[in-house]
This record gives structure tokens, sequence and C-alpha cells, in this order.
């Protein structure tokens, strides 16, 4: 079966994310003077949409789950984010386990940042046939996203964030979108102490 | 300022992210594909505007030995699968979500060699083709459960070894075909018993092997695989009696006809090459498309119409796969759209959901 990938959405997410990432950057100039924490643990609900289509399904699947990160910051602008979170459905569930880069331009009392993430995805679809009750496949997965950070008490932030993830499972490409949001809880700090 | 306008251009692209990702839904329909050599039947969804195949999680799924032919319900809840090598007949649910087949034990007895499966268009009955035991079983269907059940009087006796058979839009009439004597025998059909029609059958071509009733029930179209012809055959709409009007040339080796409107498709197995008509309403003559015969992939084995009415699929018997042709709804002309869908084996029927 000749399966041909979603290349239009794939084209118009890689255009969202060049459009933040250099409206991202456009900004980095006002960024001078941070301060940052020296980890970001976040914690929260993740809606996920599958593009199922792909291997099969009449429409994409839309799943809800957690989210959960933590970011090592190098610097008040770079850092690691590392990644694991879990969406479920009906008859699906996706997990992931990503980490990659992350910037971010911070003010007094918020911050944006953008990143890239790589890793696995491991998927599982419930369907029954004669010979199994469902099917799993692990592959692996490339994205992009960013958020926005805005403190609510010196040790945590309201986080919103989405991320477009191209995942490889099941012999084909998936082109999905996650969107979180939560907690995030602030330790340790880099450089100058942070006003707590 | 400039911060603030940062965040809120953000916020509305996330905002706008499940719309340029395309999260609303699809308009497809789905295919299944009998594989007599692997035992199984294969699940293809099939994109309505551009054809694009898609092999549906899972496929193909396994069914009883040599499923030889293969039929969707109008509800799209189930689908059936004639087992020639071990004479029943597969029931499978469907999955509504994705369109995978989940088999339901046990299956139903059939009688020797169900080489063809019918149903009406209500999906109340199922007929199948036995051609060893010469006669046609026939099932209600429970229109919950799927299961068969046989109806009184069940199986019907044919002629000698029935090839192929295909039953009218209104479910009035059942025409069976006999390669070996060239020849449609007419049955007539009330709560699924069979009556053959009073008179002698009509004589078709040599090696007959494929046959067809048109939309409008005006006529029966028949392949004739030794001596390249197709043989057109008027309904008698009162009794089902068949006259034949005329039989023309086709390309070599005719071995499926497929009829859309007043268009009419042969698929030619020697020569691979889909030989198209225009069928003049009242007389049936046929007159052939500008450019036809058109190429096809090799050995076309069978032909589907798209429930649209935009594409033909075409099995390929050696090229173990099913291509889309578009079809010009104004001339009936055919194009590749080169969409393909293969199957590792050879297919041997095939049937898409409404």
């Amino acid at each position: 079966m000749a399966i041909k990938p979603a290349g239009v959405p794939a084209k118009r997410a890689v255009v969202f994310i060049f459009l933040v990432s250099s409206t991202v950057m456009a900004a980095s100039s006002l960024s001078l003077g941070q301060v940052a924490p020296r980890w970001e643990v976040f914690g929260g609900y993740a809606y996920r949409s599958v593009d199922s289509t792909t291997f099969g399904f009449v429409n994409r699947s839309n799943l809800n789950g957690f989210d959960a990160e933590a970011t090592f910051n190098i610097t008040p602008s770079w850092g690691v984010t590392a990644d694991a979170g879990g969406q479920y459905g009906s008859q699906m569930s996706v997990y992931n386990f990503l980490i990659g880069p992350q910037y971010a331009i911070r003010r007094d009392k918020s911050k944006f940042f953008v990143r890239g993430l790589f890793g696995k995805a491991q998927d599982r679809v419930n369907i029954t046939t004669s010979i199994s009750s469902h099917f799993e496949s692990v592959g692996r997965t490339i994205g992009a996203g960013g958020g926005y950070d805005l403190d609510l008490t010196p040790r945590f932030t309201f986080r919103v964030q989405a991320d477009y993830l191209r995942t490889q499972t099941f012999g084909v490409s998936q082109n999905d979108i996650r969107v979180s949001t939560g907690l995030v809880f602030h330790f340790g700090h880099i450089g100058r102490r942070p006003r707590l | 300022m400039f911060f603030r306008s940062l965040k809120t251009s953000l916020v509305l692209l996330a905002m706008g992210l499940p719309t340029l990702l395309g999260c609303g839904s699809t308009s497809t329909h789905t295919a299944y594909v009998s594989l007599p050599t692997a035992n199984a039947v294969a699940a293809i969804r099939i994109d309505n505007k551009s054809a694009r195949f898609t092999t549906i999680l899972g496929s193909p799924y396994p069914a009883g030995n040599s499923p030889a032919s293969v039929r969707v319900h109008p509800s799209n809840k189930f689908v059936y699968a004639a087992n020639q090598s071990e004479n029943d007949i597969s029931l499978f649910t469907v999955d509504p979500a994705i369109g995978s087949l989940h088999e339901v034990l046990p299956r139903t007895a059939t009688g020797l060699t169900p080489v063809s499966l019918v149903m009406d268009s209500g999906g109340t009955f199922l007929f199948a083709l036995n051609q060893v035991s010469s006669n046609i079983s026939v099932y209600a269907i429970n229109s919950g459960s799927g299961a068969l059940t046989a109806v009184a009087g069940s199986p019907f006796a044919t002629f000698a070894n029935p090839n192929a058979f295909a039953i009218s839009p209104s479910a009035k009439f059942l025409y069976v075909l006999n390669a070996n004597l060239g020849a449609v025998f007419a049955y007539t059909i009330a709560s699924g018993v069979l009556q053959p029609v009073a008179g002698l059958p009509v004589q078709v071509g040599n090696g007959p092997l494929a046959l067809t009733v048109d939309p409008a029930e005006t006529f029966v179209y028949v392949a004739n695989s030794a001596d390249n012809t197709v043989s057109v055959l008027s309904i008698n709409p009162s009794t089902g009696a068949l006259t034949l009007s005329g039989s023309f040339p086709t390309a070599t080796t005719p071995a499926s006809v497929a009829v859309l409107g007043s268009f009419l498709y042969v698929a030619n197995r020697g020569s691979g090459s889909i030989s198209a008509f225009s069928v003049a309403p009242s007389t049936g003559v046929l007159t052939a498309i500008t450019n036809s015969p058109f190429t096809s992939p090799a050995t076309p084995l069978f032909m589907v119409i798209d429930p649209n009415g935009l594409f033909l699929y075409i099995g390929s018997q050696t090229g173990d796969s099913i291509s889309a042709f578009s079809i010009n709804t104004s001339t009936g002309a055919l194009t590749n759209t080169a969409q393909l869908a293969s199957t590792t084996v050879s297919p041997s029927s095939m049937s898409v959901s409404k």
C-alpha cells in the first residue's frame, strides 16, 4: 500500500513555527539583563489532535491527558527541556518521551519560550480483530512549539503551550498538535538572585 | 508594548493551530477486498475527492479458507465473505471509527464452493452462488446482529456449474450465468424465495464470465471472454424475462462489466484495457467512447463503481493491487488517477461502503 504523509498540514505547521520563531527572535534584543530559575518543573493537562487518518481512521482523534516537563536553564535564555506525556481517547493512547533545547524571553512577571523536541512515541490503538485486541507501535518523534508563562507567585507560574509533533508510527507519519496548560514550579537560580 | 503584541500574536496563533492542521472530519468510503490466497479480507479507506487509498490498521483480517467474494452491508455495520474452499460465509462486524473487521463465529454453512455473493440494496437478504453444488443459498439478514438465517426452501437449484450472478436494483429478479452453456437464467425473488422465470435461458456469447444489471433495470450486460464480445439483454419489467438485444465487440478476454448511468465499462483481462461504451437508453445499442479502450493495470479481473460515481476501481489479478480511474461524468472517459493500493496477493472481489 502506497501511503503518502499529509504534506499540506506539515508545511503549514512549518510556516507557523517559522512565524513564532521569527517573532521571538526579533524580540530577543529586549531580553537583556535577565535572571532565571535554574529548574522549571511543569505539570498539567494536555489535549492532542492525532492525525489518525494516516492509518485508517475516518477522522483525526482527539485525546486528553497529561504533560510533564522539566527544564534545566543553562543561561537565562537557553535551557534544555525534557518532556513526558500521555494522552488518551476511547480507542487510542499516545505516549511521548522527548528532549530538546528551549529559548526563553523573560520579563518581570512573564516569559515566552520556543523549543525544539525530539524523541520517541508509543501509540496504542484498541481495535478488536480475530487476532488481537490492540495494535502498538513505537517510533520517532520530532517537533517544535512554544508557550507563555505568567507568574502567579514567586514559586509558581501558570503556563499555556502548544507543540507540533511529527510522529512515525505504524509505518506512516502523523502530523499532530498538542496544547497543554498547567503550573510550573521554580527552584534554584542563575546569576543575580531573583526577587522571591 | 512589543511584548504585549507578541503575547497576543502567540495566543491567536495557538488558537488557530488546529484549523491550520485541518482537524475537521474527512469524507471517505471504506472498501473491502477478498484475498483468497491469503485467507483474508483487506480493508482500505478511500478519499472521496482524490481516491487516495489508506490501508486500515490491522488489515488484512483473517477470514475462512479462500474467500472468493465479499459484500458490505448497506448499514456499513457488517461485511460478509464467501469462503469457497470451506463452504461457508464469514460474518464480520465493522468498527465504525476505523473500519476494521472482527469476525463473528461460528461461520454460516453454504452449498459447495460458494464463488459469489450478492445482496439486495436494502440489506435484507444475502445470496450465495454455490458453483459445485449448483444451487443458490439465500439468507435473511438480522439487521441488528448481521446474523444469517436460511430462508425457507434454500438452497434453490440452478443448472449445473453456475459461475456468476447479479441481482436487479429492485431486488425483484436474479440472473445467473452459466459459462458451460453460454446462457443466462432468470429468477424472480419474493421474500428471498427464488422462482425460475418461465421459458428457456437466453443464449449469449462464448465463455461468459461476468454480468451486471443497469441501475434503471432495463438491461443485463454479459462479458463473453471467449469471443471478445459483450451481450446486451433487455429485461421485461413485469416478468424479468430476458431478450437478447445485441452483441458488441470488446478487446481481448472481457472478464468483468460495470455500469454507471448510460455508460458501460468492460474489463479486458487479456489486453489489459477497459472498453467504455455509451448505451442508447431505449435500444441498448453500445457505442464506443472516444479513446476507448483505455489502458488499465495488467489483467483486470473485476471493477467496482465508486458510490459517488466519480471513480472506477479496478482489481488487477497479476498486479496484486487496486487502482482508481476517474470517470468523466459527461463523456464517460476514464483517466488513471495513479492512486494504487497494493494487496500483496491477487484480489478476487471488492465491495465499497455506501
